[in-house]
């Protein structure tokens, strides 16, 4: 089972059940059955160290990824919070994903 | 026991002593004085070698507070020196310049502060006056010292009130990550029921961290959910790639998965959290660490194959869309509402799931903590119509307007 987080709703679903419905179910957004990938369940998380625990485990930090790597392991830069360049970066692959959901509420009012 | 791969502790959280100089007032162990049987010195560097043997590659000191044992800094060099990385989490009441250096001369490298809020509501909460001013005064001394500073907060109405001014302060002292976890009544924390969240005031409490995710990246500030904060809301990808664009989902409790909880007595459990009464699976004095690790039920719970640990859960969380991966989220909070896990109420999904049907949940305290370290009280849930529904961005409601409400549904079992 894989799920993927529905770029309308920001919910995840799985990728079986979204094939199944023909789009999301919480948002009726038939935008998700386009990304095509779906992602894996434990993908690779952003890393920091030295975030403890005061009664609260920090979650997944070394959970492995399907790749056999912890998420440490898989994580970007040195471990440390991220760079300009890397802010930089996310910001771009937001941009990306706003634009991306513009055109999500043009596809779905054409769904209607 | 059937089980999956038994994988590996690779993040280990251990009390290295009960001892602690504050007196919080939602201190899960009750901290203050030692514990009667505390680790020798020996015995800490034997356990150090054990976990190393067993691949693991984080260990995080606390306490009570960890530097007020004398040889706190050789146990971190310790484990420095064995390849695994060391890190502190600290009440900061006095983290001196002194034992900033020795911190830092033995390798440690990181350490968080817990911070619960402005002054007025972290002073209340950690029970000694001055204390918020010697948090940031420690933050101050262990970034002098060169040590990667940090920071936690206890999310609860005490101090939700005060996560933005929280944020400006720690952003001007140079924090570089931000863990949070929602209070939950265990310990201390039990005699406090007011202070908990009601689970629909999550719908409030989530836009809220997802806000402090996204402005923290602009300020190389990480944002860090502890277990307890979820679980598939609209903010999921946001919470669980800390603020930066990725595909990590929730994908179940860590206890005793690749996580590993050590008192400082040596008992081992599979999340330092986890109460002691029903999760210790041993002693280190008794038993080798990797025996334990791959025999004791008490900690292999989350390995077991998919059908066992469905079989876990109640309530709501039994019959959610994301049952089979969420597995009722964090056991601990579960565990310390209802006193078993696999329903649990603090959830982001359920409250919206709750709301779309005009309903929302609300704990009330049954009976009270019995008072000792770890303990919990017990908690019914009710569901009752949400004739006052919350918007993201409104002040929390008194505790006074959650504590009558105006219609009760069926209770839902907690036995």
């Amino acid at each position: 089972m894989s799920l993927h987080a529905c770029p309308r709703c920001g919910r995840h679903v799985f990728a079986e059940d979204v094939r199944a419905r023909g789009a999301c179910p919480f948002c009726a957004s038939k935008r998700v059955l386009a990304k095509g990938v779906f992602a894996s369940l434990a993908g690779a998380a952003a890393f920091v160290s030295g975030i403890g625990c005061a009664y609260g485990m920090p979650a997944d930090r070394y959970v492995e990824d399907d790749g056999g790597r912890t998420a440490a392991e898989a994580s970007v830069g040195d471990g440390r919070a991220p760079d300009g360049a890397a802010v930089a970066r996310d910001a771009a692959v937001d941009a990306s994903r706003d634009a991306g959901d513009a055109s999500d509420a043009d596809l779905d009012a054409s769904d209607q | 026991m059937s089980e999956s791969p038994s994988g590996a502790p690779h993040y280990v959280v251990w009390e290295l002593t009960l001892r602690c100089d504050l007196s919080c007032s939602h201190c899960g162990s009750r901290a203050g004085r030692p514990r009667a049987s505390e680790l020798s010195t020996g015995e800490a560097f034997d356990v150090v070698r054990q976990l190393a043997a067993l691949g693991t590659r984080e260990i995080t000191l606390i306490g009570g507070e960890a530097y007020l044992r004398e040889d706190w800094d050789l146990v971190a060099r310790a484990i420095v020196e064995a390849g695994m990385k060391c890190t502190m989490t600290t009440g900061g009441r006095a983290f001196t310049k002194e034992r900033a250096a020795r911190a830092k001369a033995a390798g440690v490298s990181a350490v968080s502060v817990s911070i619960d809020g402005l002054a007025p509501a972290h002073d209340r909460q950690r029970g000694v006056g001055g204390s918020f001013a010697s948090a940031f005064a420690s933050l101050r001394t262990l970034r002098e010292a060169g040590l990667d500073i940090t920071a936690n907060t206890q999310l609860n109405r005490l101090s939700f009130p005060d996560l933005d001014a929280l944020f400006d302060l720690l952003v001007a002292e140079g924090v570089s990550g931000w863990q949070f976890q929602l209070t939950v009544p265990m310990g201390r924390a039990a005699e406090h029921p007011e202070w908990l969240f009601q689970p629909y005031e999550l719908l409030q409490v989530h836009p809220k961290l997802a806000d402090i995710a996204v402005r923290g990246r602009a300020h190389g500030l990480l944002f860090w959910p502890a277990n307890n904060i979820g679980y598939y809301g609209p903010h999921e990808a946001i919470f669980r790639n800390r603020g930066l664009a990725g595909e990590a989902v929730w994908t179940g409790c860590a206890a005793g998965k690749n996580a590993l909880g050590i008192e400082s007595d040596g008992t081992i459990k599979g999340c330092p959290s986890l109460p002691t009464s029903v999760y210790s699976a041993g002693n280190v004095r008794s038993e080798a660490i990797a025996d334990l690790w791959r025999e004791a039920p008490e900690l292999g719970f989350m390995r077991r194959r998919q059908q066992e640990r469905d079989a876990r859960l109640w309530g709501f969380c039994k019959t959610c869309y994301y049952a089979s991966v969420c597995g009722a989220g964090c056991t601990w909070t579960a565990q310390v509402f209802f006193g078993r896990p696999g329903n649990n109420p603090y959830c982001h999904h359920r409250a919206l799931e709750m709301k779309a049907q005009g309903k929302r949940e609300r704990l009330e305290r049954v009976s009270p903590a019995p008072g000792t370290p770890f303990d919990h009280g017990t908690f019914a849930l009710y569901v009752e119509d949400d004739e006052t529904p919350a918007r993201a961005g409104e002040p929390l409601a008194p505790a006074s307007a959650i504590a009558r409400p105006r219609r009760r549904l069926p209770i839902v079992p907690s036995g």
